[in-house]
């Protein structure tokens, strides 16, 4: 009888074990680590085989639980950021300039998200920063925009609001991206700088 | 010895239960997916467009707020189906997705696209040439650039043009 007690036992223990260390490495229990052939670029972190057959069995959960429909790298990649330049984690608390130049692909947005992979719940409408509008302000030049809680003091300058964003991301995505970027993505793309300028009201 | 048993029943059910949970999580969120489209009232083999993306009106993860979306619920095994949409002034796709988040099939609808269409079989039916094996459910979406409320509504009109039809 107590064997039958102790396979019973280490079935369900086990079970369970199995169970949540799936979740962990699936990303469905937040801090898990990034199994696949993650890319890293300034801590813009990526993956190519998103969206693809052949991701991994644990990019593939992780994908379903942060960027469902996400498309495969010929059609578009994705990069996240979730610590400034200095390796601190972005926060609502901080403000933080994010500049940059020209990318290879079609077009290029970035949008912040928060810790649970949704829009920011605020009513700034200042969700996201792309290139049509670099191209406008900056004339197809170098950009720079705010990522802060509130709005800048001067009106004119361009911003993405973290107000409700707690601990957030910021994501890059390029659509179209070219075969070199593909090829040999380290090498190819410059990734947005991300300085922090001040946090509660101190600056760094 | 009598421990023995015991600890190869934990290592054995902790693995099945890893790869089972594992493997799992893709269809179960899909399935999350539908359902939740479904309850938003967007039924099957017919295209609806989103509103414009915000905090109040976002329904999956990460929408990305600078693109016009619609989507089309259909399934191969009530037959087979065909999928196509118009070209549109900017950057544009048509993408598929099968019921394990893989995204299948994508279609350029930028300016100037030769794209006509697709066709979405089932992979005992999949006869013709050029078309698309996919086995039960599947989710079609169409991104088109759109950073403003103008080009939004602009996108938005061509979803009338696409179809998304059982064949037969």
């Amino acid at each position: 009888m107590q064997v039958v007690i102790r396979l019973i036992v280490a079935l369900i223990f086990g079970a369970n074990l199995g169970a949540l260390t799936a979740l962990w490495f699936g990303g469905l229990i937040s801090g898990g680590p990034t199994i696949g052939k993650a890319i890293d670029i300034n801590g813009w972190r990526s993956d190519w085989s998103i969206g693809s057959k052949n991701a991994n069995p644990y990019v593939r959960a992780r994908v379903a639980r942060n960027g469902l429909l996400a498309m495969r790298k010929e059609e578009a990649v994705y990069f996240t950021k979730t610590e400034d330049d200095a390796g601190e984690r972005l926060r609502e608390a901080c403000t933080y300039r994010v500049s940059g130049d020209t990318y290879p692909a079609e077009w290029w947005s970035i949008t912040l998200y928060d810790a649970q992979n949704y829009l920011p719940k605020n009513d700034d409408g200042r969700l996201s920063y792309d290139q049509t509008a670099a191209d406008s302000f900056y004339a197809g030049g170098p950009w720079n925009f705010l990522v802060s809680p509130s709005a800048p003091s001067d009106p004119s300058a361009p911003w993405v609001s973290s107000r409700a964003g707690g601990q957030f991301d910021i994501m890059l995505r390029l659509y179209q991206p070219n075969g070199d970027l593909l090829d040999d993505p380290t090498t190819t793309l410059f990734p947005p700088r991300v300085e922090r300028v001040s946090c509660d009201g101190e600056t760094s | 010895m009598r421990l023995i048993v015991p600890a190869i029943a934990f290592v054995l059910s902790a693995v099945l239960g890893h790869y089972f949970v594992l493997n799992g999580i893709p269809g179960f969120i899909m399935g999350k997916a539908h359902q939740t489209f479904e309850a938003e009232g967007i039924p099957p083999n017919t295209w609806v467009a989103s509103p414009r993306q915000t905090p109040e009106t976002q329904q999956i993860v990460r929408p990305s707020p600078d693109l016009a979306y619609a989507i089309c619920r259909f399934d191969t095994t009530t037959g087979p189906v065909f999928i196509s949409a118009p070209a549109g002034e900017r950057y544009g796709s048509l993408s598929i997705f099968d019921d394990q988040t893989d995204n299948v099939f994508v279609a350029d609808l930028g300016p100037g696209s030769s794209f006509t269409g697709i066709e979405v079989r089932r992979p005992a039916e999949n006869t013709s040439a050029g078309a698309l094996t996919l086995d039960g459910r599947g989710i079609a979406l169409i991104r088109r650039l759109a950073p403003s409320q103008d080009a939004h509504d602009r996108a938005t009109s061509l979803v009338s043009d696409a179809v998304c039809n059982p064949i037969g």
